[in-house]
């Protein structure tokens, strides 16, 4: 079951991934060619016709019924994908079956079609109906014939269009894949020696088929162009090219049995990496003849047109002039050099850029005439060695009229350039050395060593600053906490209210008052208990405070003292008697013994 | 309120006090020697000039000018060792003064094998910053990012609204008063570290005796690095990071 899923995401990612390539390659060029499976047919066989679309899949097949000789009729189409180095490639191919209708020389195509917006239009074919039957160029269908090697079934063949050509001179390449029926990805480009060979990359391969030997055979071709660096016998090649080979093993046991539709689209296969190797070519680089060679020759080679442009054609001194030199035709581009302009006195000349784009190498080089008296972008000349003529030839355009104003900047040109020239004159300014005088004034004489970080009065004023800090970081915290803590606050307050309530009584003790005297004696020492033990002062008796002093570790006789006083205070304030002032005397400094001793005391 | 005149009071007092004890080195009989030496100068008399201008510094004073003038004379006295000594002891007490950085260039570029290491880049930057102050230059600026971040938190605490930008003000302070301080160790490190070979050549040895295998050669007017040791024989470090050793006669310390 796992294995089904797997196969149904396999088959969903592979249309995922076509559907996306096809889209896609709307937007990329498409190819259109045509090709047929023989070109001599005897009268009552047949040809097959295949218009190959590469670039996409979605081309429908065109109306193709007419041809002149031939009956037609459509097939079916065919597609296919191929991943090279990685980069993907579809390709549709509308196949057609031609059965000729009389003997003759007949040419299939141009097949016009038009899709889209764009119009596409194939190569030619000639096809030969013979009327007896044709014995070569046959594929070998028949059983009996001996199976192919190995060796047969996949090579790679190198060819050059000629082995023989000039220095520099361009010769197209092509480097072939021949595959029959045998199932093969990952091709890798090809590689292949080049010593004494300039080559350009190669281009994206062109995929059809060819019968090769009676053998019809699926081709994949690599283009590119080649060209000598060195006279001379050379070898060019062998061109290697890396793929694999898949191999399929027929599995056994999958979810239906043996007869597994997916067997043939997934059955199993093992991949072998393959390395092919392509003939060798012996090449023969022929030097450039020396007779007729211009003075300025600089090494193109090829078959080329010149044209120069210049813009704009009226300007003032000291305005810029493009020079546009185009080069174009068939050969050797890369070897083509910008063309000098003539005269340069009167300009003043920037390096060229150039382009190359297909058969056209364009140089712009910016001139600026320096004067108004210049009528003319000097003629232009440009030589090149023509292999098929074997003669150099050299083409002269120009001159081009321009029209040149005097600069109104002219004033300001001349300063610069007498700056320019009356500069050299000024010898370099050599200067003395030596070192500088003496000070007059001693400056901050000082002590030796007498380092302010040594310096123990400034040390102290630190010091003082720090203990200040902390002075007034400590009282804050203690304002806060007295404004937040009232427990904290109340025992900070006992003894001052204490002392206070002390120096009452005692006023009432010199007056004699005794009443008043008892009265703030026992008010006293209320809140200052109170205070003292977080307890609401209106309510403390002699009993309470047993019950609360007890636990505190408190001595015993100075609690009979507070007893006592609470006794002497009862006594006075609701039986009044008459008591001796050293009665009151000795309250008084009970009083004032229990408040120190309760103060020095840690509760 | 009271305490807060009383502490006032106390802070002033002190600061006179301190100001009183640096105008007290401001001593008539050193200005005078001083201008008279220049007069010597003057008159190329180089020798006597030396003489009477060390004769201050035992004495026990010392300013930038004198060094610098020192420097001078042995400069001129073609004891470059001296001068340059004398410079880099005087760049101590005027880090920026153009005419001391030009004099002290031109006598180092006098120095026949001058090692300048480069420092990483992050150690120049702090040494750049610092080179322009002199030690009381930092211990000041150290005592003022202390004395503010010591102001700010207490105005934090009063001023309720400035609370909220305290932390940042302390946080950045603190971090100057972090830098400053590495600025500071580093400067007072290097006192007594530092020295000037006085000698026109001292082959540096790999082991303090004289018959050990030379390690490299210092030339008159180099700086080294000193280590502290005993005896005759000192352990020397050239800005390179090469180690060796050479007798305590053959330098300086700055």
């Amino acid at each position: 079951m796992k294995k089904y899923a797997l196969n149904l995401i396999f088959v969903f990612m592979t249309t995922a991934a076509i559907l996306l390539n096809a889209y896609s390659c709307f937007a990329k060029d498409i190819a259109f060619q045509s090709s047929v499976d023989k070109n001599r047919v005897s009268l009552g066989d047949d040809i097959i016709l295949s218009l190959t679309f590469t670039g996409t899949q979605s081309i429908p097949a065109p109306d193709f019924t007419n041809v002149e000789g031939f009956h037609a009729k459509y097939i079916g189409p065919s597609t296919m994908v191929s991943i090279i180095n990685g980069s993907m490639s579809a390709s549709i191919t509308h196949k057609y079956v031609l059965i000729p209708l009389k003997a003759g020389k007949f040419q299939v195509g141009p097949v016009t079609f038009k899709y889209g917006s764009d119009t596409y239009a194939s190569n030619i074919l000639t096809v030969e109906v013979v009327e007896g039957p044709v014995s070569d160029n046959r594929p070998i269908r028949t059983a009996g014939v001996p199976p192919l090697k190995f060796e047969d079934k996949i090579f790679v063949v190198m060819e050059p269009q000629r082995t023989q050509a000039y220095l520099n001179e361009t010769i197209p390449l092509k480097i072939k894949l021949y595959v029959n029926k045998l199932p093969v990805r990952d091709i890798q480009l090809p590689q292949f020696a080049h010593d004494g060979f300039s080559t350009e990359a190669l281009d994206r391969p062109r995929q059809y088929e060819e019968i090769r030997q009676g053998i019809l055979y699926d081709v994949l071709e690599f283009d590119t162009v080649i060209f000598g660096t060195r006279p001379g016998i050379s070898n060019l090649g062998p061109a290697e090219l890396d793929c694999v080979l898949l191999e399929k093993q027929r599995r056994t046991g999958g979810i239906f049995g043996d007869d597994d539709p997916f067997d043939d689209f997934f059955g199993k296969y093992t991949a072998y990496p393959l390395h092919l190797k392509s003939n060798q070519v012996s090449m023969t680089i022929l030097p450039l003849p020396e007779e007729g060679k211009p003075q300025n020759f600089s090494g193109a080679v090829g078959s080329f047109d010149f044209n120069l442009e210049a813009d704009p054609k009226y300007v003032k001194a000291g305005d810029p002039v493009t020079v546009k030199m185009i080069v174009r035709g068939d050969g050797n581009l890369n070897t083509v050099t910008t063309p000098n302009i003539g005269s340069q006195d009167n300009f003043k000349v920037y390096d060229p850029q150039f382009k190359q784009e297909g058969n056209t190498k364009t140089f712009e080089q910016v001139v600026i005439p320096k004067i108004e008296t210049v009528t003319e972008i000097p003629a232009v000349s440009f030589n090149f060695f023509d292999p098929a003529k074997k003669q150099y030839v050299t083409i002269t355009k120009g001159p081009i009229p321009i029209k040149v104003e005097k600069s109104t900047e002219r004033e300001g040109l001349k300063i610069v350039e007498a700056d320019a020239i009356s500069r050299p004159l000024v010898k370099k300014e050599t200067l003395g050395r030596d070192i500088i005088y003496i000070k007059e004034l001693p400056g901050n004489l000082r002590k030796k060593d007498a380092y302010l970080y040594k310096n123990k009065l400034f040390l102290l004023l630190q010091s003082i600053l720090l203990l200040c800090f902390i002075i007034i970081v400590t009282l804050n915290k203690r304002r806060e906490r007295l404004k937040t803590d009232i427990r904290y606050a109340r025992r900070i307050r006992a003894p001052k209210e204490a002392r206070n309530g002390l120096k009452e009584s005692k006023k009432y003790l010199s007056q004699g008052k005794i009443q008043n005297f008892y009265d703030t004696i026992f008010g006293t020492l209320q809140k200052y208990l109170g205070d003292k033990f977080h307890l609401p002062s209106a309510g403390i008796t002699a009993n309470i405070i047993d019950e609360v002093l007890k636990n505190k570790n408190i001595d015993e006789r100075v609690l009979d003292e507070l007893r006592s006083i609470f006794n002497e205070c009862d006594v006075a304030r609701y039986a009044p008697t008459e008591v001796s002032v050293e009665k009151m005397q000795n309250t008084f400094l009970k009083l004032e013994r229990i408040i120190d001793y309760l103060e020095r005391q840690k509760l | 309120m009271k305490k807060i005149s009383l502490i006032f009071i106390v802070f002033t007092g002190l600061f006179f006090t301190v100001n009183l004890c640096f105008s007290e080195s401001d001593a008539l009989g050193p200005k005078q020697i001083f201008s008279e030496v220049n007069a010597l100068y003057g008159q190329a008399k180089y020798g006597e000039a030396i003489n009477k201008y060390e004769e201050l510094i035992v004495r026990g004073f010392e300013s930038g000018n004198l060094y610098y003038n020192l420097g001078n004379c042995y400069f001129k006295a073609n004891q470059l060792g001296k001068a340059i000594l004398n410079y880099e002891r005087a760049r101590r007490l005027m880090p920026r003064d153009s005419d001391l950085r030009s004099n002290y260039e031109y006598a180092r570029s006098s120095v026949k094998r001058d090692i300048i290491h480069r420092l990483p880049f992050y150690e120049r930057i702090v040494y750049n910053i610092t080179e322009n102050l002199t030690i009381d230059g930092v211990t000041v600026s150290l005592s003022v990012v202390y004395i503010f971040i010591i102001l700010t938190i207490i105005a934090a605490i009063y001023l309720k609204p400035f609370k909220k930008y305290a932390n940042f003000i302390v946080l950045v302070l603190i971090i100057t008063f972090i830098l400053c301080s590495i600025a500071f160790r580093n400067k007072i490190n290097l006192l007594n570290r530092e020295a000037i070979i006085t000698v026109e050549n001292v082959e540096v040895k790999f082991e303090p005796s004289e018959k050990a295998t030379t390690h490299f050669t210092l030339y008159e007017g180099m700086k080294v690095y000193v280590f502290p040791s005993n005896g005759d024989w000192c352990k020397v470090e050239r800005p390179d990071g090469k180690i060796g050793w050479i007798k305590k006669s053959s330098f300086d310390l700055i």
